[in-house]
């Protein structure tokens, strides 16, 4: 050899650099270590299956909050404030001065409900 | 079963045909992985990682590349990531044609035992910087292109080739240290 090998052209591959070439891939082949690793398998399925599984009916509610949030609390606050007496000052007061008997008969209180009805409609869709 | 096949199952919501996938290419990515974090308990928490993050994202897979050639690329930019928390910068990314096609010459090889030279490479590819020993895997070990390792790497072609040609000069010298008799041309 007459030439630096690490200088040549790299435009001109002689017999030499291929046979070069395939002893590196056999050193390189047999000197890297590697093994099958059962174990690894069933961790990464694992993992992945945790990934896949659906969230608890709590987490999903908890995900949902906005959304029920705004359907059923703003309904609510609405409609009972709607039947609360002017002289009532706190909560509970508010809700016993809600006429209850009244509104189990009223259409308002179906028309309540099927939003109601509907916001959990929703909130299944989104699921 | 072909690897198109088995893919659409698991979009399809077979979750289980992923271990065909994951059994395939685990031992290939480990390998990967290891040379490159060279830690092994990092490189097994890496290469699940990319394989939850492939399964996430396996319904994006367009099919322009091989599954395997899309799932290194995550092995890869998954590794890179550990290695920049760890604040390593091993990477010599400046193109070196200087070097020009770099190799090691055969009378190198056959004048030593060949155990020996399984040896010597072995411990240099891990004392080798890992930027450098992981593409030469990814040539030698995995028979990929210079295209493919771009795809895998997103390194420029030309880095690829600088690297492949340092990673062949280092082991060069290593196995030139280990046979100080032998004349070579200079």
């Amino acid at each position: 050899m007459s030439t630096n090998p690490n200088t040549s052209n790299p435009s001109t591959v002689s017999d030499e650099q291929l046979e070069s070439e395939l002893l590196l891939r056999t050193h390189i082949r047999r000197s890297i270590e590697s093994h099958d690793d059962p174990i690894f398998t069933i961790d990464v399925m694992r993992a992945v299956m945790q990934q896949n599984r659906k969230p608890s009916l709590l987490r999903r509610l908890w995900n949902r909050t906005p959304l029920l949030g705004v359907v059923i609390g703003c309904f609510t606050l609405g409609f009972l404030s709607g039947h609360a007496s002017a002289s009532a000052t706190n909560l509970v007061g508010m809700l016993q001065a809600i006429p209850w008997s009244s509104i189990a008969n009223s259409t308002l209180a179906w028309l309540a409900l099927g939003a109601a009805a509907l916001g959990v409609g929703v909130w299944q869709m989104e699921r | 079963m072909t690897e198109a096949e088995i893919i659409d199952r698991i979009v399809r919501g077979e979750t289980e045909a992923y271990a065909v996938l994951v059994g395939q290419h685990q031992r290939r990515a480990l390998s990967l992985a290891e040379r490159m974090l060279q830690d092994s308990e990092e490189a097994r928490d890496a290469v699940q990682d990319a394989f939850v993050k492939a399964y996430r994202s396996l319904a994006k897979f367009n099919r322009d590349s091989s599954f395997s050639t899309w799932f290194y690329r995550i092995v890869y930019t998954t590794c890179l990531n550990v290695l920049e928390k760890r604040k390593r910068t091993p990477i010599h990314d400046e193109f070196d044609d200087e070097l020009g096609s770099a190799w090691i010459e055969p009378t190198v090889f056959k004048s030593m035992e060949s155990t020996m030279v399984d040896e010597a490479i072995a411990e240099e590819m891990k004392r080798m910087d890992p930027m450098y020993s992981s593409v030469l895997e990814l040539f030698y070990v995995d028979d990929r292109s210079y295209e493919e390792i771009v795809t895998i790497t997103g390194m420029p072609l030309g880095t690829v080739k600088t690297r492949l040609n340092r990673g062949r000069n280092q082991l060069r010298k290593a196995l030139l240290k280990r046979c100080p008799d032998l004349e070579i041309p200079s």
